[in-house]
């Protein structure tokens, strides 16, 4: 026995090296025979001509019972556990302390195993017990007939207890809403024809808080071979969610109307206004020509007049006729001078470089005459190049020494064209030492035939200010007076944003 | 050719305006020049003068050597005029001089466009209309080669 005990590691599955222990054995009927080649039970027989890895595992109760479990492990297929009855090998194992080295306490410690296994399966499965029962949410399975059993959460979501949905009590399908029992019923075909994963959003009816919105997220279950088993979901409540969209669809809704209704608005606003401006532009073909037309001859026939007749005139008559004379050569004025500010503010901008001195020597030359007559002395700043319209720089320049050349004080007019960079802008200007402006005059000096003075002190219509102002806001900039009652006047306009930058290229 | 061997040259003038038609005369007297004024007072004048039709048609009126045009008339305007005189082929050598008060800028570029030989504004003061007639006259008559005349070229 000690012979075989200690030459022989009996395994099935090393059978060739100790081949000839299994001769041996087999020669020699031994217990060492039996533990080698058991009996195989009636139900091993059709797996018998499998060979198997292993083995025999006693319980530890082995001792007291009267038949003998053993794990089989074939080399394919899952493990499995047999009985039989006892018989010799027991005894053997009792009576043999190296079979009972050799296998009874190998198979106890496989117990013990196994048992702390099963603890761990037990432990596992309630944690994921409670793990699923904190789901804020319905837990179910539906079997492949649809029956449908529900693991947890049920009450929250729809007001009933799992063991009322489970005992068919209720039926989930008759608590979802009417409108919406197509698209669930739609959604189960998908899920039984292939593996799917779904969120369907529909409503149920809650037990007593009435419509409520759930998302249901399903996943159907197929075994290996194509066999549908159901399907596994679970349900969220997501009214607030689903009021949300709702709340936020009409709230675009409505945004869209006003968005809709503002734009006509706009619309109607920018037809009304190339009404206008079409009206605008009529009116001032109507100025150029119509309201031209009588005054023209007026002037041209009290002219004929006063040349005809005047002499012969009494000095009364001869000075209502210089009225006459006067107040229309007036009123031609005022017609030319609106259509000049007309065309300031219609006429099309071009925009190209421009040396401002070019300008500035325009407008002096323009107005060389009154230059000369008021003795005036003009100095310059550093002037830069803009981008711009050369006519109506030079009309902005002409209109602002007109207007210096025009208001002088007893002193000797001394005119500078300035040009600074304040903050990164070109601020340009004209400053005089004339007679100046009082603040509280400032804002009326750019309105349309508004004058400071009377027409006998200065002549004018009061519009070159007015064109000006429209010049330089057509540029993108703007135009400004700084200037006291007796300490000369400084105009200073700047050109928009993008001049400093087009001077600098 | 000197100055006595000259015809006297005929300008037409379309003008409906009796103030500027007696302005206009006003201003040929006073320049002394030797032009004969015939006054149209609307567009279809101008091609019934032309044509010798209407109150024209008792006898052929003289061919005119230059047409002053007023823009603003009624029945047929000025442009209208304009386009219909450079479309004939009879009658597209008279040159043209838009007389009249508009200065719109449409005006003046419509006017060339359609053809017109000059654009004249008509002037404020009776002393500067003399000056005006004065000039077209020693241009168009004094300086200028006019097409000749269709019985000339015969």
């Amino acid at each position: 026995m000690t012979n075989v005990g200690t030459k022989t590691k009996y395994s099935p599955d090393t059978p060739s090296p100790h081949r000839k222990t299994q001769i041996f054995t087999a020669e020699q009927p031994d217990i060492s025979t039996k533990i080698s080649v058991p009996p195989p039970p009636r139900s091993l027989k059709s797996e018998s001509r499998k060979p198997y890895r292993l083995i025999i595992y006693l319980t530890s109760t082995i001792a007291l019972a009267e038949t003998l479990i053993m794990l089989l492990l074939p080399r394919t297929g899952a493990p499995y556990w047999l009985e039989t009855a006892i018989d010799s090998f027991l005894l053997a194992a009792i009576t043999n302390p190296l079979v009972y080295f050799l296998f009874l306490k190998p198979l106890v410690n496989r117990i013990a195993m196994q048992q702390l296994v099963e603890q761990k399966l037990l432990a596992s499965e309630k944690e994921y017990r409670t793990l699923v029962s904190n789901i804020p949410g319905m837990v179910y399975r539906s079997n492949p007939d649809w029956t449908t059993r529900i693991v947890s959460g049920s009450q929250d979501v729809c007001g009933y207890l799992p063991e009322e949905l489970n005992s068919g009590n209720v039926n989930w399908a008759n608590i979802i809403c009417y409108e919406d029992i197509p698209k669930v019923f739609e959604g189960s075909q998908r899920l039984c024809c292939a593996p799917t994963k779904m969120i369907q959003t529909y409503r149920i009816i809650k037990r007593e808080n009435g419509v409520r919105w759930i998302d249901d997220h399903k996943l159907s279950l197929f075994s290996e071979d194509g066999k549908f088993l159901g399907a596994d979901g679970v349900v969220f409540d997501v009214t607030e969610r689903e009021n949300a969209r709702v709340a936020l669809a009409e709230a675009k809704d409505k945004l869209e109307i006003l968005v809709c209704e503002r734009t006509a608005d706009l619309q109607t606003a920018n037809r009304e206004l190339q009404q206008k401006n079409q009206e605008l532009n009529e009116f001032t073909y109507v100025a150029s020509h119509d309201l031209q037309e009588p005054l023209r001859k007026i002037i041209s026939f009290s002219d004929l007049l006063v040349k005809d007749i005047g002499a012969q005139l009494n000095p009364s008559a001869q000075s209502d006729l210089n009225y006459v004379v006067d107040a229309a050569n007036r009123m031609h004025d005022l017609i030319e001078h609106l259509l000049l500010l007309s065309r300031a503010g219609s006429k099309a901008l071009k925009s190209e470089k421009v040396p401002l001195t070019r300008c500035i020597s325009s407008a002096i030359e323009a107005l060389r005459l009154s230059i000369t007559e008021t003795d005036a002395q003009i100095t310059f700043d550093k002037l830069p190049e803009v981008v711009g319209d050369p006519t109506v720089l030079t009309q902005l320049y002409q209109n602002l020494l007109g207007n210096a050349l025009k208001y002088v004080s007893s002193n000797r007019p001394r005119i500078h064209f300035t040009a600074e960079t304040i903050d990164g802008e070109v601020v340009l200007g004209v400053r005089d030492n004339g007679i100046g402006i009082a603040p509280e005059n400032h804002k009326k000096l750019f309105i349309p035939f508004k004058r400071l003075h009377g027409r006998g002190k200065y002549e004018g219509t009061g519009i070159g200010l007015a064109i000006c102002r429209k010049a330089v806001e057509r540029h993108g900039g703007r135009i400004w007076i700084e200037s006291e009652l007796g300490k000369g006047t400084h105009f200073r306009f700047t050109l928009g944003q993008t001049n400093p930058a087009a001077a600098k290229e | 050719m000197s100055d006595k061997d000259k015809k006297c040259a005929v300008i037409l003038l379309a003008e409906d305006d009796p103030g500027d038609q007696e302005l206009i005369r006003r201003a040929f007297a006073k320049s002394q020049v030797r032009n004969q004024l015939i006054v149209v007072e609307n567009g279809q004048e101008v091609f019934e003068y032309l044509h010798g039709q209407g109150r024209f048609s008792a006898h052929q009126p003289p061919r005119p050597d230059l047409i002053l045009l007023d823009l603003n008339m009624p029945k047929l305007d000025g442009k209208e005029v304009l386009k219909r005189l450079k479309q004939s082929p009879a009658l597209h050598r008279i040159p043209v001089v838009v007389l009249t008060t508009s200065r719109h800028h449409e005006d003046i570029v419509c006017s060339y466009d359609l053809g017109a030989n000059s654009y004249i504004t008509k002037p404020l003061k009776m002393e500067h209309l003399v000056d005006v007639v004065k000039k077209l006259s020693v241009y168009w008559f004094d300086t200028v080669q006019l097409p000749p005349h269709e019985e000339q070229l015969q």
